[in-house]
Formats: structure tokens, C-alpha cells, sequence
């Protein structure tokens, strides 16, 4: 072709895909025969050499080296590291269009090839190359291949191969070169991916779309699952809870339906979760005692773990409820019903003591599983709920020695984080069990490994801490500093609630009364900044009207007062308004005390 | 053969490279045979002359299936190993506290890392790939000498690389004063607090400018008369790859 009728063709070309497919044509003319057949052919791989351009063309065996030293000349070839080279994806995909528009069976064939060739060897990225070409050359052994690939990366938590699997076989679906049930499976592996990395409506889309792909199928199996990894998007997005409980009992119906064992106690654990964060802890623990009873009949012990880890926070969430109700009604209590509801509270007592041991015994469960198939993390984590649980419990010794088991494994896996929150619940045993010198050696140990990890909130919120435990040994100089520093942190990552608390403590602290006003002050306008009522309150109660009796102000201390009490009835604290009233009352029979001496004096002078 | 007409690009990373510039992050984003990889090449080419002592690494991220272990160890790899020890302790240290080995999956730096990483909890993976993640920037920056970390394909990389990259990966880019990036592709990271200070985005567009091209195929021997190159450039709408193959090709049917 002469470059005027080339010119020319390109001219009448209509669209950016003609004018490539123009040069492509032109490029395939100019090669010898051999060349151009093995340019075809080594577009159906992702890369070639000599041993995949032999296995695509036997019939070109005897001259692979050389046809492949020719392809390498050619501009659309490029150099594939470490595995030889490729076609530029331009021109690839243009060849392979127009091949499967063309010659659909010489492409299957040549897939098939491929895929003989690719299945040979066990190294990912050829086992994923032999499943692209499987799902074109055989779709039914491909999907067989796609599920056991998906599930084996899961269980061997080699994730990464799955994304690169479902990454290339896009390609197949976009260009429209496989079947129904590929695409299925594809979207749905998709949608998980999509998932974990937080991306719920992409993720939500895929899953819609495998949804109907299995409907067109059949694929009862593939719709259960579906319909359980919508359930698990909705359950994320927290305000669609409802629409995920319907999910999921469809998902469970069908899986009774097939009597999937594994796919109901998945789905039973989704539906009790989902009831944990509602609140609804009797259907929580109903849901997820249905659930153990699968995981341990077909012996999934992991799972099994978790589930007695999650009856065991919903019992403790139940019993802290349980907690916050009595401590609210007992502001309420009239005297004539005083003995009736005392007996209804050491019923109630009895029961939360009864959970707690509930959840104990959950809690013991769960870690030994975990030990037993060597989940370190999951151990640690329920090794610190049992301490949790034992702190409850008065039993301080205990929780000790959980919390230190807890420690030891966070620091073999390097979680610095969960390690330095463990060792404060660690101070706080301590400082329960008085032990209060061997707490702050406790705390000052979690410091440094806050600084380590840049986590400056937790840095801070422990020297806070270390100040407040410094403060109650009377240890005034070192507390003073301690505070400094930490306000130094709160004020650099803006964190004012921190800051507010810290300026406070320091205002109690100072030994001249006005600095101390002026803190305790300046922290009560950051409590309004950030609108925090409960702390205006409490610092109008606890600090400034306390400093301010101390300088004798007392109408000034009578005003914060009223303030307090006025502040916490908008909130509705009883307790806190009962408190600052009788402060007021306290103040005003003080003075009343005052006045009456006052006037015993003037009395016995006069006389 | 590279392209013509990418001067502003090659003046940019020139800039970055000597240090006139306070940018360290280069995004090349551009469709398909807009030239990205010879625009990479050029870089590649000119990284000895304008950062002397340099050690450069360029990764195709369109290979990386086994994930971040991939780009971990081609970086140690074209880096030269003996650079990481701290990784190599941190990769010890994990490996000698009674993580479960299969006997074949050990051999080889990449599996050794992927040993390290595959693990049923995403908190502890997390946890293992910072350390990691420290480690090794800690060795890179140990080096002292200027490094240039080109990488290619961001489109093709799997999602967990693609997200690694633009956040971790960056971060510590920014801490690392002696460590120059460039990353290519249909699609390039989103610009992330942490690191959107030092780093410069371009989009190649089509070259139509029929001179340049003039100038660049003669330079590569490629002898045509101006009006045919400029019908060429106009014919294939100024797309870079589909004019150096046209032309390639006609220029040997000529010289047959």
C-alpha cells in the first residue's frame, strides 16, 4: 500500500478504533506469513517467549527462536520483566476484537492452548494466566477453577492472587468472551474486593449485578451468597440495618432450603451481630447460640471462637445496660417503695452477676480455641476481655495476670497500640488494688510506645493520666509537669476536650487561687466551644466555684452553681443537678451559721 | 525510539533531580499509547547524567500478582540487597516467632515476605507491613545517596498495591529526602494530604506539533518529507504510538 492510499485510508476512517485497527493492518501486511501468524497468536497471552509462542503454534515449533526475535523488533512489542515480552495493549486489544469477531473457534482453540501451556507450572501468576485462558477455552472448568482459587486465596489469606485472578478476568466479561456463570462469580469475587477496601457502593453495584446473573442461572447457591454479602455492606453502612436483616433472612431461607450448614451459621452470626448493634441483646445471643451450634457440628473452629467472643460482649453489653438503668432509677426511688425495689435490685444484682460469669465462661472458651489454632491476636484480644471482665468482678489479681498474657502477645505481634490500651487497664488494676507506685511504672511504660507508633492522642491522654495518679500520691512538682506536657500534645493535635480536662486539673493544682480561677476558667470556655454541657457542669461544680470559695467569692461561686444545676437539668442528670443543689443549700446554711455567730458576738459585746 | 515533544516533562523531572524544585512526586497519567513507557525511558536515560551517583529502580506494576511482597522484593532486588539489612532483620524476627512455615513457600525473598504478610488477620497485617514498611525506608534512606524509584502500569496494579502505594508507600516518600518517585499509568494516585505537597501531576496529551515530529524521526532515521509527516500527525489525530508504528512501518517498506 502506497502512503497516499494509506493517507487516504485513514482519511475515510470514521473513529479512532478504524484508524488504529488501519495501522495494525497495515503492520500484519508488511510481515512474512509466519510472523504475522505468530503476532495473532501471542496476543492471546498476557506475555511470550519462545517456549508460549511453540506452545500457541506447534506448527511454527522448529522456528519459534526466530519468529520470536522478529516479533521483538517490532515497535507494538515491549519488554515484559523477568517473563519475556508483550504486546502494547493498544494494538493487543484491537487484536484480539477483531479475532474473536472473526474466528471465535481458531481464538478458543488458541486459549485452550494457552491454557494447557500455563497450567503446567504451580507459580501464581501462571496459574492465574491458566484460569483467563480456562474461562474462554472451557467456562464450565474455568468457574470450577475461579471458586477454588477465590476460596483457597481466602483460607490461605493469600488475597492478593484473588485480586489479580478477578483483575484479568475482567477483561474476558468486558469484551464479552465468556458465559453467564463466569461473569456471575467474577462480579460477586469483585464486589468482595470492592468491599474490603470500604467501597460499599461499587461493592453494592457488583453484588446487585451477580445477583441477577444467578437468577438468570439458577444458581441458588450463588444468590444465597449474594444476598448474605449485600446483608454484610448494609450491616456496614450502620442506618441500613433493616434492609440487611432482609437480606439476610433470604439468604438464610435459601440455605436451609440446600441445607448449607456452613452458609446458615455464617449468616446466623451476621443477623446476631446485627441485633448487638441494636441493642437487642436477648435476639443477639439467640441468634448467635444457633449459629455456635453449626460452626461446631461442621467443626469450624475459628468461628466458632468469635461467636463465644461475641455472646460474651453482648452479655457484658447487657449487663453494663442493666448497670446504667439501676444507677438511674435509684434517683427515683420513693421511700414507701424503698423495700420492694430493693428486693427487685438484688434480683437484678443476682442476673448481672449470673451474665458476667456467662460471659467469663464465653470469654475462656473463645481464647482457647484461638490458642489452639494459633490465632495469636484473637487470643490477645479475649485474654484482655477477660481481664476486662475479672476487673468488674473485683477480682484484681486475676485481671493482672490476663492483661499481662494479653501484653506479652501483643508485643510478639508488634500490636504497639492494643499493647500500650492494655497496659493502662493494667494501671488501673494496680491503682485498684492500691498498688499505686508499680501502676505508674505501668503507665510510664505505655508512653513511650505511643510515641513510637505517632499515636500523640494516646501519648497525651496518658500523661494526663500519670499527672492525675502523681497528683493523688502528692506528688505536685512532677504532676504539674506531667500536665504541661500533655497539654502541650492536645493543644499541637487540637484535640480540646483533652486540653479543657488538662487545664482544669492544673487550675486545682496551682497554689495561687487566681491562676487557678483563671484555668479553670479558661477550660470551661473550651467545654462551651465545644459544647460540651455535661463538663460545663462539672467544672462549674468540682473546680471554678470550689476556687472561687476559696478566694471568698462567694455570690461568684453561688452564680457558677446555679449554672451547674441549670446546665445539667437541660441535660437531664439528675444526679448532677441533686448535687450542685445541695452545694447551694450548703454554702447558704454555712453562711446563715456566720450570720447567727455574727450575731451571738455582737450580743455578748453588747452586753 | 522515544517520543517528541515531551521536553516539558523531561524539564520537570530534570528540575526535581538537581534539586531546583522542592517536588519529589511525579504522576504521569495518560490513555493508552499516549507514550508513557517512552517517556519512562527517556527518564531512565537521563537519571545518571542529572543526579549523579543515583540508584534507580523501575518496576511494572502490571507483573506484581503476588502483591506488595512483588514490589518489595524487585525494589531490593534492582536497589542491590546488600542495602537492607533492617528489612531483612524485621523479616527475621517475624519469621523466627513461630509463624507457621510450609516448607516450599520460604524460598525466595518475595515468599519470605509473603510469609510474613499472608495472615489471617488484616489488623496483624497491617501491623507486620508497617514495620516492614519502617524498615525498609529506614535502609533506603541509610543509603545516602540520591535513589530514583520509577513504577509503571499503577492502572494494572491490584487493588491492595494500588492502595498501598498511594497511601503507606507515599507517606514515607515524604520523610525521605533522598528518594525521588515517578508513577505512570492510565490512572495515577489521588493526591493525599500527606504527601500532595512534593508531588507534581501531567497528563500527556496527543502531539501534533508536525514539526517536532519532523525533527524526531529524522533523528532516528527515519528520512520523510515534512507534508507526509504532517498528514500523518493529522490522519492519526496526534497519538503517539500510532504514528512511531506507521511510520516505522512504511519506513521499511521503503527500504525494501
Amino acid at each position: 500500500m502506497s502512503n497516499n492510499n494509506l493517507l487516504q485510508k485513514l482519511m475515510a476512517a470514521r473513529s479512532d478504533e478504524e484508524r488504529s485497527w488501519i495501522v495494525i493492518e497495515n503492520l500484519l501486511d508488511s510481515l512474512p506469513e509466519d510472523v504475522a501468524k505468530a503476532l495473532w497468536a501471542v496476543a492471546i497471552p498476557h506475555w511470550f517467549d519462545t517456549k508460549v509462542l511453540a506452545a500457541l503454534c506447534p506448527e511454527l515449533d522448529d522456528d519459534a527462536e526466530e519468529i520470536y526475535r522478529q516479533l521483538q523488533k517490532l515497535s507494538c512489542v515491549e519488554i515484559f520483566l523477568e517473563r519475556g515480552h508483550n504486546i502494547h495493549e493498544l494494538t493487543r486489544n484491537q487484536l484480539l476484537k477483531r479475532l474473536w469477531q472473526d474466528s471465535p473457534q481458531y481464538f478458543r482453540d488458541l486459549s485452550n492452548r494457552a491454557a494447557v501451556y500455563f497450567q503446567k507450572e504451580a507459580r501464581p501468576e501462571m496459574q492465574i494466566e491458566w484460569i483467563y485462558h480456562l474461562v474462554v477455552a472451557d467456562p464450565e472448568q474455568g468457574i470450577q477453577e475461579i471458586k477454588y482459587l477465590a476460596n483457597n486465596s481466602q483460607n490461605s489469606f493469600r488475597r492478593d492472587e484473588l485480586e489479580a485472578l478477578i483483575l484479568v478476568l475482567q477483561e474476558q466479561i468486558q469484551a464479552n468472551r465468556t458465559t453467564e456463570a463466569v461473569k456471575a462469580e467474577t462480579i460477586y469475587w469483585t464486589g468482595k474486593i470492592k468491599f474490603r477496601f470500604s467501597l460499599t457502593e461499587e461493592s453494592l453495584e457488583c453484588y446487585e449485578k451477580a445477583l441477577v446473573l444467578y437468577g438468570n442461572i439458577k444458581d441458588r447457591l450463588g444468590e444465597a451468597n449474594t444476598l448474605q454479602a449485600i446483608g454484610d455492606v448494609l450491616q456496614f453502612l450502620k442506618y441500613q440495618r433493616k434492609e440487611a436483616l432482609e437480606k439476610y433472612d433470604l439468604a438464610l431461607k435459601f440455605y436451609r432450603e440446600m441445607d448449607n450448614q456452613l452458609g446458615m451459621a455464617n449468616t446466623l452470626k451476621a443477623i446476631g451481630d446485627v441485633f448487638q448493634s441494636s441493642d437487642r441483646y436477648s435476639e443477639a445471643l439467640e441468634k448467635y447460640d444457633l449459629a455456635l451450634k453449626f460452626y461446631r457440628e461442621i467443626q469450624y473452629r475459628f468461628d466458632e471462637a468469635n461467636t463465644l467472643k461475641a455472646i460474651g460482649d453482648v452479655l457484658r453489653l447487657y449487663v453494663r445496660r442493666m448497670e446504667e438503668e439501676e444507677s438511674v432509677s435509684v434517683h427515683f426511688v420513693l421511700p414507701k417503695l424503698l423495700r420492694s425495689i430493693t428486693k427487685y435490685f438484688h434480683s437484678r444484682k443476682t442476673q448481672i452477676l449470673k451474665d458476667t460469669n456467662k460471659a467469663l465462661e464465653m470469654y475462656n472458651e473463645a481464647a482457647t480455641i484461638y490458642r489452639e489454632i494459633g490465632d495469636k491476636l484473637g487470643e490477645a484480644h479475649t485474654l484482655k476481655e477477660i481481664g476486662d471482665v475479672l476487673q468488674f468482678l473485683q477480682r484484681g489479681m486475676e485481671a493482672l495476670e490476663n492483661y499481662e498474657a494479653a501484653i506479652a502477645i501483643y508485643r510478639e505481634i508488634g500490636a504497639q497500640r492494643v499493647e500500650a490500651n492494655t497496659l493502662r487497664e493494667l494501671f488501673n488494676v494496680l491503682q485498684f488494688l492500691k498498688r499505686d507506685t508499680e501502676a505508674l511504672e505501668k503507665y510510664g511504660m505505655a508512653m513511650p510506645i505511643y510515641k513510637e507508633v505517632g499515636a500523640q492522642l494516646g501519648e497525651a491522654n496518658t500523661l494526663k493520666v500519670i499527672g492525675d495518679a502523681l497528683q493523688v500520691l502528692n506528688r505536685r512538682t512532677e504532676a504539674l509537669e506531667k500536665y504541661k506536657a500533655a497539654m502541650a500534645i492536645y493543644r499541637e493535635i487540637n484535640a480540646r476536650w483533652g486540653e479543657a480536662n488538662t487545664l482544669q486539673a492544673i487550675g486545682i493544682l496551682e497554689e495561687d487561687p487566681v491562676i487557678g480561677l483563671a484555668k479553670s476558667q479558661e477550660a470551661l470556655s473550651l467545654y462551651i466551644e465545644i459544647g460540651d454541657k455535661e463538663s460545663q457542669s462539672r467544672n462549674l461544680i468540682h473546680f471554678t466555684s470550689k476556687i472561687q470559695l476559696k478566694l471568698g467569692q462567694k455570690s461568684e461561686a453561688l452564680s457558677s452553681l446555679k449554672l451547674a444545676a441549670e446546665l445539667a437539668k437541660e441535660i437531664d442528670y439528675e444526679p448532677m443537678v441533686n448535687y450542685a443543689n445541695q452545694k447551694i443549700a450548703k454554702i447558704n446554711r454555712d453562711s446563715q451559721d456566720i450570720l447567727r455567730w455574727f450575731d451571738w458576738l455582737k450580743w455578748k459585746l453588747w452586753k | 525510539m522515544r517520543l517528541a515533544n515531551r521536553t516539558e516533562e523531561v524539564e520537570l523531572f530534570k528540575q526535581m533531580l538537581l534539586g531546583e524544585i522542592s517536588k519529589r512526586i511525579l504522576l504521569i497519567e495518560a490513555a493508552s499509547g499516549m507514550g508513557k513507557s517512552s517517556l519512562l525511558d527517556e527518564f531512565v536515560a537521563i537519571c545518571p547524567i542529572h543526579a549523579k551517583a543515583a540508584l534507580l529502580a523501575k518496576i511494572d506494576l502490571k507483573g506484581a500478582s503476588t502483591g506488595i511482597a512483588f514490589v518489595f522484593s524487585r525494589l531490593q532486588r534492582q536497589l542491590g540487597e546488600s542495602h537492607f539489612r533492617q528489612f531483612h532483620e524485621a523479616i527475621n524476627k517475624f519469621l523466627s516467632s513461630g509463624i507457621e512455615i510450609d516448607g516450599n513457600q520460604i524460598e525466595g525473598n518475595g515468599n519470605r515476605i509473603n510469609v510474613v504478610l499472608n495472615v489471617d488477620n488484616d489488623e496483624v497485617r497491617d501491623i507486620r507491613l508497617m514495620q516492614l514498611l519502617e524498615a525498609f525506608f529506614r535502609d533506603l534512606q541509610a543509603i545516602q545517596k540520591p535513589i530514583v524509584i520509577i513504577l509503571d502500569s499503577f492502572n494494572l496494579a491490584i487493588p491492595t498495591v494500588a492502595n498501598w502505594i498511594s497511601g503507606y508507600f507515599l507517606a514515607e516518600v515524604a520523610n525521605a529526602k533522598n528518594i525521588w518517585v515517578v508513577i505512570a499509568g492510565q490512572s495515577v494516585p489521588a493526591f493525599s494530604i500527606e504527601w500532595m505537597n512534593l508531588a507534581d501531576r501531567r497528563y500527556l496529551d496527543k502531539i501534533d506539533d508536525d514539526e517536532a515530529w519532523h525533527s524526531f524521526l529524522q533523528a532516528n532515521g527515519l528520512i520523510f518529507a515534512r507534508e507526509t509527516v504532517k498528514a500523518f500527525v493529522v490522519h492519526l489525530d496526534g497519538q503517539p504510538s500510532k504514528i512511531v508504528d506507521i511510520l516505522t512501518n512504511v519506513a521499511k517498506k521503503i527500504k525494501k
